[in-house]
């Protein structure tokens, strides 16, 4: 029913529009028995059972067999790599990767992608590109339709209420938060993504808003623009967890240090995730969030089809799924994923908008209003120089 | 005729195979280390880079922290090792033989089943400074109401990982000497030292232990070699600033970056050569050990202490260790049912069904995938490994100077490298052969790391066999085959099955090879518990480790339980403790 609202939409419109409905039909009657191998990301259960739902509403509207691979995007990137030196062009074992990033950016470099399709999707166009910029440059690298934008990220920090009486608002006073507190403060150790996202944030809070950032990194004086970063964290890591001698591997593990109550302060990407740890009983219900007053970087995860997937076509009807207001709607839902959407609620139509009204929010999260202030990616030849910067200090 | 017919049948596939062996192994190994050697010399098309160059090992050896990275992986894949082998040894000499020993020997199984990241999981919740044994403390003082600033785990220095790791293999190595005491007529020799007057401690030192060395010495080498290279434990236990170096290869290699992956190809072929120089140095250490011994016992005994401190000893570490995994599985127990568990709370706040409820119903198909390969690659190793020991009997009686050891030493190449960069090229060789992605091919790559350990555990007590056996039985009966099922193989049937379940576990704790091999098309519950550790929901961690030790606990368990329910009245063969 969907798809003919859509294929109506579309096909109200201009000659060139009628030419892609039909096209994106026959996608459609191609698509139909085949079967989507998407690797993804596995360790959430709210996002598997998420990913099972979407597979069972394809199934039922377009006879599209989709199977959730659980697989981290390097190791899915790698088997597209290995296909590739293997002379595999066709009948490669990965139709879809949930990606982002570095990640992107190399896949793209190395021509291991498909190529431009989003634009090819009827829901694409309900896609906020205007506000939301990251969903055309992945980490500064021009998306160029070569992956469709399935959800949106923050930086926010959860704290736990009952233990921070006033939460920190900036990077000093995150400072000042760990040297009253030690101990109760960590970050993940570079190049694990949310620690270089920290360092990055850090960076450019006290650079305040510093252009060279946003420019190639040989351009800029590396040092200077750095050195109140490297100052900022030799006084930070001898009041965090574990003195700074360990870090932990990735966001997962710090949440459960907050839960653990090790440490009060941790971060997340999902502006939602506290909200739904706590309805799940991951994390208590004093945990809340804020994000600093400069803003925090945002950006946008997608989905790609590698060069050589065995079925683009069903991949294409997948991901379009992925981005209908129907799926982005359910995605949104802090009960059940809590994953900010991609679109934009002036472009759906008024009873859509009414679905994402009425969405349940969770008590700890923030107001879209407060979540507004998104800060830009740094350049992405900055995540390397940092890596390495970090690495030389802090790493030994 | 029939019967010459089998004969011919059986010589043939004898004298084949170690070629099968081999060639099961050849391909994927020389494939897997030319898939790892030449990146790490710049050599690697996938990326068009062609041309051969030191620029990998530079990169590897200016990298901030690999030095020390070497360091620590030193240190930790030693120090677990051998703390592993003198606890093992300890609680020999101290118990064995004894009441207390067959208790342990009974609760061997659940220890073994017990995957490896399940247990550094459980270790980390029972000792870090929010874990179960400080909130014990917590319920005493006040001062204790949020977690104490003290570093318990995963500490720079590498602490906590040599006793996760020594922890995780005392276990296998007593499994091992199990298996190997009776052959060592241990009992026996026990009595005949006591009545010459020498202490239990002397035998054991002076006669039983260098003998028991050589016969888990493969074993033993394994663990120094799974020490070296490990990756998960490592990870959960492990420094991390920077980690061992098994643990910066893995990073390199998911680095989005590809022209790290060579770094990380010259990264595995340095732990491939660290592996094979700290090999080569206990090889060679033997001699002179052995003449030391020789000339020690031709000096003469002297027994001047006479306290026997190994008992206690033992009993002291084999309580901690059996009560260390209890709590760990406890812990994993917990967690599981647990609905919301914080600090400083010694049990859940709730119980619940529910995260068992969520993966029960995504179960069945990792289970049985599981199954069939554990049970299929266990048992193709099993059969190879029975051939090619028995062909070796048969080339001893032909040339007696025959050194077995020697000859199939590649067997256990795939256990000295890291899976990921050996994995890459024969990912490449099958998708080129159009082998990828099936069944078949994932059960080959199974097989390549479960042979070594199928091979390592049962090569030891079935060269240790008293041929003698077969040969009286061959006269008595004419028939070759009678004679090996009838005899040699009840009476080797305990290190057979030891054998088949150790290989089933294997099997069951592979990760790489099924994601790399199968290309994502099969899900094992190992790739399905491996994806919710890289979550943070600790209760469905918690369960899908449970899933992961079922089937292993079930096995380990008939192999302990089978023989002696089978030999209940034959006396020699009831306990291992003969």
């Amino acid at each position: 029913m969907r798809v003919l609202i859509h294929l109506i939409g579309c096909l109200a419109m201009t000659a060139a529009a009628t030419a892609s409905a039909e096209n994106w039909q026959s996608t459609v009657t191609e698509a139909k028995g085949q079967t989507v191998y998407f690797h993804a990301w596995g360790g959430d259960e709210n996002i598997n059972d998420y990913i099972q739902w979407a597979a069972d509403e394809v199934k039922d509207q377009y006879n599209i067999t989709v199977r959730h691979v659980k697989n981290v995007a390097p190791n899915a990137v790698s088997q597209v790599l290995a296909e590739k030196a293997a002379g595999k062009n066709s009948g490669g074992a990965v139709d879809l990767i949930w990606i982002n990033g570095e990640n992107f950016a190399n896949m793209k470099e190395a021509g291991l992608l498909y190529g431009s399709f989003t634009q090819d999707l009827p829901n694409y166009q309900f896609v906020d590109t205007e506000n939301k910029p990251t969903t055309l440059y992945d980490f500064t690298v021009p998306v160029d339709n070569l992956e469709a934008p399935w959800g949106m990220a923050q930086l926010v920090f959860m704290y736990d209420s009952e233990m921070v009486a006033n939460h920190p608002n900036n990077a000093s006073e995150l400072l000042s938060f760990a040297q009253s507190n030690p101990g109760r403060f960590t970050y993940p150790a570079p190049p694990a993504f949310h620690g270089t996202t920290f360092i990055k944030q850090i960076l450019l809070e006290l650079g305040n808003g510093n252009e060279a950032l946003f420019s190639p990194v040989d351009q800029a004086d590396f040092a200077a623009v750095t050195a109140p970063l490297w100052r900022y964290l030799d006084q930070l890591h001898p009041a965090m967890w574990q003195q700074g001698k360990t870090f932990t591997d990735g966001a997962p593990r710090m949440k459960q240090l907050l839960n653990d109550g090790e440490i009060f302060i941790s971060l997340s990407f999902n502006p939602f995730e506290a909200s739904s740890a706590i309805a799940n009983g991951e994390l208590p219900d004093t945990i809340r969030t804020y994000i600093h007053e400069a803003g925090t970087i945002g950006n946008t995860h997608f989905v790609t089809i590698p060069f050589n997937a065995s079925h683009p076509e069903a991949a294409m009807v997948f991901a379009n799924f992925l981005m209908s207001p129907q799926a982005q709607a359910r995605k949104a839902n802090a009960d059940i994923w809590g994953d900010p959407t991609v679109l934009s609620m002036t472009k759906l139509n008024s009873s859509d908008r009414a679905v994402f009204n009425a969405l349940p929010k969770g008590i700890a999260t923030l107001s879209n209003e407060e979540l507004a202030n998104v800060l830009r990616e740094p350049h992405a030849s900055w995540v390397e120089a940092l890596e390495a910067a970090w690495l030389q200090r802090y790493g030994n | 005729m029939n019967t010459f017919k089998r004969l011919a049948a059986r010589g043939t596939l004898f004298g084949a195979s170690p070629w099968i062996t081999t060639s099961i192994f050849l391909i994927p190994v020389v494939v897997g280390l030319l898939g790892t050697w030449l990146p790490a010399f710049g050599w690697l098309p996938a990326i068009d880079s062609r041309r051969f160059s030191l620029a990998p090992w530079q990169q590897l050896f200016a990298y901030p922290g690999a030095d020390s990275a070497i360091v620590k992986t030193l240190v930790t894949g030693l120090g677990a090792s051998a703390l592993a082998l003198l606890i093992t040894l300890l609680i020999l000499i101290g118990l064995y033989p004894s009441k207390i020993f067959n208790q342990i020997e009974r609760s061997l199984a659940p220890l073994l089943s017990m995957p490896h990241a399940a247990f550094a999981i459980g270790l980390g919740l029972l000792i870090m400074p929010s874990g179960w044994l400080v909130r014990l403390l917590a319920t005493f003082t006040e001062a204790l109401s949020t977690p104490p600033l003290w570093t318990t785990f995963q500490d720079a220095q590498g602490i906590s990982l040599i006793f996760a790791l020594a922890l995780k293999e005392i276990p296998f190595l007593l499994f091992m000497s199990l298996a190997v005491l009776p052959t060592l007529k241990a009992k026996q020799t026990l009595a005949l030292a006591g009545s010459l007057g020498h202490s239990k401690r002397y035998a054991w030192t002076w006669l039983l232990l260098p003998r028991l060395y050589k016969q888990i010495k493969l074993p033993f080498y394994a663990v120094v070699a799974y020490s070296l290279t490990v990756v998960d434990i490592a990870m959960i236990a492990g420094p991390t600033t920077p980690p061992t170096l098994a643990v910066l290869v893995n990073q390199w290699f998911y680095n989005p970056d590809f022209q790290y992956r060579m770094v990380g190809a010259a990264g595995a072929t340095l732990l491939l050569l660290i592996n094979v120089v700290t090999l080569l140095v206990l090889h060679l250490s033997e001699k002179p050990l052995e003449k030391l011994r020789t000339a020690m016992l031709n000096k003469g005994a002297h027994h001047r202490k006479r306290f026997h401190w190994e008992t206690p000893a033992a009993i002291v570490a084999s309580l901690s260790l059996i009560g260390l995994y209890i709590a760990s599985i406890l812990q994993i127990l917990f967690w599981s049912f647990a609905s919301r568990w914080r600090y400083p709370d010694l049990l859940p706040e709730h119980f619940s069904l529910r995260s068992w409820g969520r993966i029960f119903n995504r179960i069945e198909e990792p289970f049985f995938c599981s199954f069939w390969l554990a049970v299929l690659s266990a048992f193709i190793a099993l059969v190879l490994t029975i051939l090619m020991l028995e062909n070796e009997v048969r080339i001893k009686q032909r040339k007696p100077g025959f050194d077995a050891q020697r000859s199939v030493l590649i067997v256990y190449l795939p256990l000295l490298i890291p899976q990921i960069a050996f994995l890459f090229g024969f990912q490449v060789f099958l998708i080129q052969t159009r082998l990828d992605a099936n069944f078949y091919s994932l059960l080959w790559s199974h097989c390549v790391f479960v042979i070594p350990y199928v091979f390592l555990t049962l090569s030891g007590p079935y060269r240790k066999f008293d041929q003698r056996y077969s040969v009286a039985a061959v006269t008595l009966c004419s028939c070759p085959a009678k004679s090996f099922w009838k005899v040699k193989f009840q009476i080797l049937l305990r290190p057979i099955l030891y054998a088949f379940a150790t290989g089933f576990s294997v099997s069951i704790a592979q990760y790489l090879p099924t994601l790399f091999v199968g290309a994502g098309k099969f899900s094992t519950i190992t790739t399905e518990a491996v994806a919710m550790t890289s979550g943070s929901d600790r209760r469905l961690i918690a369960v899908m480790a449970l899933w992961q030790q079922i089937l292993p606990l079930i096995i380990f368990l008939l192999a302990t339980l089978v023989p002696s329910l089978l030999f209940k009245n034959r006396k020699a063969m009831q306990q291992s403790s003969i």
